[in-house]
């Protein structure tokens, strides 16, 4: 049931209760009080005559005038008298007062009053020891009993239309209450849809008032609020994506950084090999042989007098060793060119894994967890080998899941990074890094948890903060920024430690499914 | 009224040894009465409510106003009591339901005219207020005019 009912019916059941004990007033009035009133007035005229005729009799045997209007004296100070008649034995008027009546006033049964318009009229005998002396009569009016009755009746239609219009004023009084709080509520109904433009306008009086102020106040400050939340909005969009491409550009330098010391280390070997061919190069017996050749051309005769003469004789053995040592060369060699074209295959590998993961990010599709994650490891593996880093893989049964390629390999190189140069700090037989796989209720969670210097309980509120690092050189930026894409991807990256010297985990956790993401088919 | 007074002077006069004292309350009856004289007993039982009966006919007392100097003389003769002792009396009688006392009239103009027009009333009023309808009644054969006359107002002290 509403307000607007409930006040009715509230007000209504007073009116009805108020009503109800009028009318019961009104009708026991009608029928109590006014025969009461009635009755008493019979009976006073009734009496009153008995009264004044029992005392007339002095008066009338006496023939005084005076001692007659003494004797009704008090019948005239009555309020409600009219007429009153005193006759002798005769039948003679010998005193009268008031207004006559119309008709007979002695014509019925003495002492008994008879209501007739509005009086009432009664007459007794006067007699003194059984000697008749006269008569009197007595008129009274009925006008103060009928006065009463009027008045009552009067004041019943009073209450009653008075009732009536409490009724209407009830009536209007609700709708006139609730009007404004169903305005109110139909506002409310509209700020919350978002319409903070919005004011209401009805004048309600009193508190209603007030509390119209107040939404409009409040609606107001909503708006406010909420024009300063876009402007904030906008402003953090554009931070955002200033942010993201910072990362990326963090990202892809971090990448290239990789992949440069990747491609550095197998320069290295590649030089290796590029030297070792030159020294063989160089000292192959190649020259030797090719003045021996000269000595045999020069020689008279040619090859053959050359090798009848004494140091001819020494040729073929000399022949012999050459060939063994350009054989040997030989296998060096190919065996460098064959380091060489491994190298130049491993740098190819490296670009053209940069190259695939250098597209543009966005795109989702089903990446195998395993198959990347040795790929972010490939990138620093010579740097695992160089330091004497353990790797340990822990990937149960290998993932699948279906998220951005790019951004979940920017993750894991700058977390691994991070892992490898927190190692790189503690005693070498210690050097461990453990990448984990593991489904959990929400998706999958990668934990890269390393040995290194640990995080103090200080620092693990401050590590993905823009700008925070604790590594000489570093920039503070790749925990932040992996932490942002992990959002990115609707995941979290976390971190743990049992303090310094404890070594860390970092946790990146992957929903299921991605959303807000076009998904790449493959 | 000088007639009246005439009138009864010469009435009186009939029986009368010499004038009544002006001091002397008379008991009255209508005129032209059977009953000439009473004796004190008999006023005593009509005027304390037993009903007196003469010659077939119930009289009917009637009494001066109480504190008169004629109701006090006449109580005193015919009751014996003072005026306080009159009133227990009929206070007494009321309380017993017995009959009450006689109707006091307001005054002695209209005692005169009452008993003048009822033949069985009787009354008593000063003898200055006699009036020519009405009797004077011996008491116990005395009349006002002669001496020794029994009922007669105190003097102021």
């Amino acid at each position: 049931m509403n307000i607007r009912n409930r006040l009715l019916m509230f007000s209504t059941a007073q009116l009805v209760v108020f009503g109800a004990l009028c009318a019961i007033a009104f009708v026991s009035f009608e029928r109590t009080v006014m025969p009461l009133f009635d009755t008493l007035l019979r009976g006073k005229a009734e009496w009153m005559t008995r009264i004044v005729s029992s005392q007339l009799d002095v008066a009338l045997g006496a023939d005084d005038p005076s001692l007659i209007a003494a004797e009704v004296q008090y019948v005239r100070d009555d309020p409600d008298f009219r007429y009153v008649v005193v006759r002798d034995a005769d039948g003679n008027v010998v005193f009268s007062r008031g207004t006559s009546p119309r008709g007979e006033l002695f014509g019925s049964t003495p002492y008994a009053p008879t209501v007739g318009g509005d009086e009432i009229r009664t007459w007794a005998p006067v007699s003194l020891e059984g000697l008749s002396l006269g008569s009197v009569a007595v008129v009274f009016s009925t006008a103060r009993l009928d006065h009463i009755q009027t008045v009552t009746k009067q004041v019943a239609i009073g209450v009653a239309v008075l009732w009536v219009l409490a009724l209407g004023y009830s009536v209007l009084f609700a709708r006139s209450f609730v009007a404004p709080i169903r305005t109110m509520m139909d506002f409310s109904r509209t700020v919350a849809n978002g319409s903070l433009s919005q004011r209401l306008t009805i004048l309600p009086p009193g508190e209603l008032g007030e509390l119209r102020d107040h939404l409009n106040g409040m609606t107001a400050d909503l708006e406010e609020r909420e024009r300063e939340r876009k402007i904030a909005g906008a402003k953090a969009e554009v931070m955002q994506q200033e942010l993201i491409s910072v990362s990326r550009m963090a990202g892809m330098a971090e990448i290239a950084t990789g992949v440069l010391h990747d491609v550095g280390n197998v320069l290295n070997s590649l030089n290796v090999s590029v030297s070792i061919i030159d020294n063989a190069v160089r000292n192959s017996r190649i020259a030797g042989f090719t003045k021996t050749v000269d000595v045999f051309e020069a020689h008279p005769g040619g090859l053959i007098a050359f090798l009848a003469t004494e140091n001819g004789r020494v040729v073929p053995g000399y022949l012999s060793s050459v060939a063994k040592r350009l054989a040997k060369e030989n296998a060096q060699l190919l065996g460098e060119l064959a380091s060489v074209t491994r190298n130049i295959d491993h740098i190819k590998s490296i670009v053209t894994m940069q190259q695939s993961y250098a597209r543009p990010g966005g795109f989702l599709e089903l990446v195998a967890l395993g198959p990347l994650i040795d790929d972010a490891l490939r990138m620093g593996e010579s740097s695992f080998a160089n330091h004497g880093i353990e790797l340990v893989k822990d990937y149960g049964d290998t993932e699948t899941i279906t998220t951005d390629r790019h951004k979940l390999l920017q993750i894991l190189i700058n977390v691994i990074s991070n892992a490898r140069h927190a190692v790189k700090d503690v005693d070498r037989s210690t050097r461990r890094i453990t990448v984990g796989v593991r489904a959990s209720s929400e998706g999958v969670e990668i934990a890269i948890a390393d040995t290194g210097v640990g995080i103090p309980p200080g620092n693990l509120d401050k590590i993905f903060q823009h700008g925070f690092t604790t590594k000489k050189g570093g920039h503070g930026f790749g925990l932040h920024a992996s932490a942002n894409t992990a959002r990115e991807l609707s995941g979290t990256l976390s971190v743990a430690s049992e303090g310094e010297g404890a070594g860390a985990t970092f946790t990146l956790m992957l929903r299921a499914q991605m959303k807000g993401h076009h998904e790449l088919a493959i | 009224m000088a007639f009246v007074m005439i009138a009864m002077i010469v009435a009186l006069s009939r029986d009368a040894d010499s004038s009544p004292p002006p001091r002397a309350v008379v008991v009255v009856v209508a005129k032209g009465s059977k009953i000439k004289s009473l004796t004190r007993a008999e006023l005593r039982r009509c005027f304390s409510g037993d009903a007196l009966v003469v010659h077939h006919a119930r009289m009917i007392p009637f009494n001066s106003p109480p504190g008169s100097a004629e109701r006090i003389a006449f109580d005193r003769f015919v009751l014996g009591m003072s005026p306080d002792q009159v009133g227990r009396l009929w206070v007494d009688r009321k309380i017993r339901g017995q009959s009450p006392a006689p109707r006091s009239l307001p005054s002695a103009l209209h005692t005169t005219k009452i008993v003048a027009k009822f033949p069985s009333a009787i009354s008593y009023v000063r003898v200055d207020h006699i009036t020519a309808d009405v009797d004077v009644v011996a008491i116990d054969g005395v009349l006002p005019t002669s001496s020794g006359y029994p009922i007669l107002i105190e003097e102021a002290r």
